[in-house]
């Protein structure tokens, strides 16, 4: 007998009890349904944050205050994390020859008003550099420049919900606004830029000149910086010159920390392998589950079948041809209920992409080709027992089973 | 040449059993299905076996039909020592050389009428379409020709026994074996069937054994022995 011989015999059998086959795929249907929509979501989401972190900027390097390895005895605290100023950013633009640009970042929040509209808003003091390291544009107006910056000017630029909630359809361009009781001149409006990771509204932002954030916050720290290596090729060597020009100023402290995209993204990719690890976990679970349930109907198939294994055998099946009947058999079943799962996966998938547009599902054709195999070799792996107990009959007390 | 080798073919039994014995269970529970059986029957006969219930006849039937092997003894089929073979090569002589017809037609319900007669070729490698082609042909033989769609549950018995004896020719075995074919069907039916192993016997030279407790029928055979107790205690042979 060929394979076809044994794929015809086993497809029979399927069709001949539908109902009790379709049951029996069910196990196995819906661990495939549960591990590919899980896994196509990891993937929408991971996609999803890649886009999200690679949106902000290109060849973008953060540096905050802090370090967040801490290393060494002594106590932290006391001498303390040294404040990020302004003049570590003129340092950085003059002697770190591998950054493009960089731009100090304050962030505060403070009430924003417009004649008789008042509105709590995040500000971000930073300068003339900001729209050329991160990824924003000005829709309207202009953002404000290294004149500006310098001479403190009461201008600012804003986002789009500040627009829309404190102008309406006005223009606000010229208007005077008032952000913690001091007015500014309103001399831009950004462009629009959605939530990051479905949480803050980026466009929900006011930004004012960085020394003029330092005074309506009275300090003089900056929240950090945000520079741009000149290609993706420097930013390891931008990471070294910042490391060293600003350990130099900090006291021979490396008391801040550099960030890239890369290493954000990385650290995030690490989450979410564990999460895959789990996935696979669960994945392995209900495809087990779905066996045993396979090995059951087919033990019973086996005893209920007796008599025909007799008279296969007495007109002259060989071990083998009735191992392979009920392997195929088992096989096809557990690989019926794996397409069936991955179509409906299919579906589900669109279904899901509906209600979360921002994060579709993704299903990568080697999440298929994995269900597929997957779920072919549980059906051989726990078709084994039951087709090799099937082939073991003998003859005549086959033939004499009631 | 070829005639002088066919002349000293016919002189060597088809069939020799020696000293076979069958023993089911053992301690208090032993069985001594077959006792000792010595036999021997050559291409071309028609054999009947008769004897009382529980006696062996079955037990006998399935060791020359290489469905059981003996606990004890020699059997050669075709001059081939059968007696200690593996499962699968006696699968091989069931397919190839042997067919048996049970008082239960033992047909598979879920197949019809042509699909039960080609299980033997699917096991012997033959293609699909001369599965069917044989199986169509061995059927309009036996007189099923306007039957071969219909299911087990849509003949009569006697249909069933057709289909049967269509199974068990379908791969030109030397041997038929009916252990009571006619044992589950009315007397007239059981009579055409009878007269169905004859032809077969006469016209294409199978040696045939069968099982009955009718004597009429038995007296059809041209040999008939009588077992008691797992032994021989009667042969008509010469
Ligand atoms: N598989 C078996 N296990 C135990 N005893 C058996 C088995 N098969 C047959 N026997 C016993 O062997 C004896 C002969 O049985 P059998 O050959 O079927 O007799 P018959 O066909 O002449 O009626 C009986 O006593 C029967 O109970
Ligand atoms: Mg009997």
């Amino acid at each position: 007998m060929n394979f076809i011989e044994f794929f015809r015999l086993a497809l029979a059998s399927i069709l001949e009890n539908r109902l009790r086959s379709f049951l029996t795929m069910l196990g196995i249907i819906i661990g495939v349904v549960s591990v590919i929509l899980l896994i196509s979501m990891t993937t929408g989401f991971r996609e999803y944050l890649v886009r999200q972190f690679m949106g902000i900027g290109t060849n973008l390097i953060i540096i905050n205050p802090g370090k967040t390895e801490t290393k060494g005895l002594g106590q932290p605290g006391f001498e303390g994390v040294q404040k990020m100023t302004t003049g570590d950013t003129m340092a950085l633009r003059r002697n770190a020859y591998a950054l493009e640009s960089v731009s100090s970042i304050t962030v505060g929040t403070a009430d924003v008003r417009y004649v008789d509209r008042e509105r709590k808003v995040m500000v971000i003091g930073t300068d003339e550099a900001f729209v050329k390291v991160i990824n924003i544009g000005v829709d309207a107006g202009a953002f404000f420049n290294a004149d500006d910056v310098n001479a403190s000017r009461r201008v600012c630029t804003i986002g789009y919900t500040v627009k829309n909630e404190l102008f309406g359809s006005r223009n606000p361009l010229g208007e005077i606004i008032k952000i913690g009781g001091a007015g500014y001149r309103v001399i831009g409006i950004m462009e629009k830029k959605g939530t990051f990771i479905g949480t803050d509204d980026l466009d929900d932002v006011v930004y004012i000149t960085v020394s003029a954030s330092q005074r309506l916050f009275n300090t003089d720290k900056l929240f950090g910086l945000r520079a741009k290596a000149r290609s993706a090729v420097m930013i390891e060597e931008a990471k070294e010159q910042i490391r060293i020009i600003l350990t130099k100023r900090h006291n021979n402290k490396e008391d801040f920390t550099i960030l890239t995209q890369e290493s954000l993204l990385s650290s995030l990719n690490s989450i979410l392998k564990a999460l895959s690890v789990v996935l696979a976990g669960i994945a392995a679970i209900s495809l087990l589950v779905g066996g045993i349930g396979i090995m059951n109907i087919m033990l019973v198939s086996v005893r209920e079948r007796t008599r025909e294994i007799g008279i296969r055998k007495a007109v002259g099946a060989r071990r083998a041809d009735i191992l392979f009947q009920f392997l195929f058999e088992s096989m096809l079943i557990s690989l019926i209920g794996g397409i069936i799962g991955i179509l409906i996966a299919f579906i589900g998938g669109i279904i899901i992409s509906q209600f979360l547009p921002q994060v579709p599902p993704i299903m990568e054709p080697w999440v298929i080709a994995l269900a597929t195999i997957f779920s072919g070799s549980v059906g051989i792996f726990f078709g084994v027992y039951p087709a090799y107990k099937a082939a073991q009959q003998d003859p005549i007390q086959a033939l004499r089973y009631e | 040449m070829v005639k002088g080798l066919r002349l000293v073919m016919k002189n060597e039994p088809l069939i020799l059993l020696e000293d076979i014995k069958k023993i089911y269970g053992s301690g208090p529970t032993q069985v001594n299905a077959l006792s000792g059986v010595n036999l021997k029957i050559r291409e071309g006969e028609f054999m009947a076996i008769l004897g009382p219930s529980g006696s062996g006849k079955s037990t006998l039937m399935n060791i020359i039909g290489c469905l059981d092997r003996p606990s004890e003894g020699r059997y050669l089929l075709d001059n081939i020592d059968v007696s200690g073979m593996k499962d699968d090569d006696l699968a091989s002589i069931r397919n190839k050389k042997i067919g048996f017809v049970f008082q239960m037609f033992n047909l598979l319900p879920k197949q019809s009428a042509l699909g039960n007669v080609m299980i033997p070729l699917l096991y012997s490698g033959v293609d699909a379409r001369e599965r069917k082609e044989r199986g169509l042909q061995i059927l309009r033989k036996m007189g099923l020709e306007g039957r071969w769609h219909h299911r087990p549950n849509e003949l009569s018995g006697g249909e069933c026994q057709r289909v049967a004896i269509a199974r068990a020719l379908i791969n030109r075995p030397s041997i038929v074996l009916a252990d009571e074919p006619t044992g589950n069907l009315d007397t007239r039916t059981g009579e055409e069937i009878i007269l169905l192993f004859k032809r077969l016997n006469k016209d294409e030279g199978v040696t045939l054994i069968m099982v009955t407790h009718n004597p009429e029928i038995a007296n059809e055979a041209s040999r008939r022995i009588y077992v008691k107790d797992g032994k021989i205690v009667e042969d008509t042979a010469p």
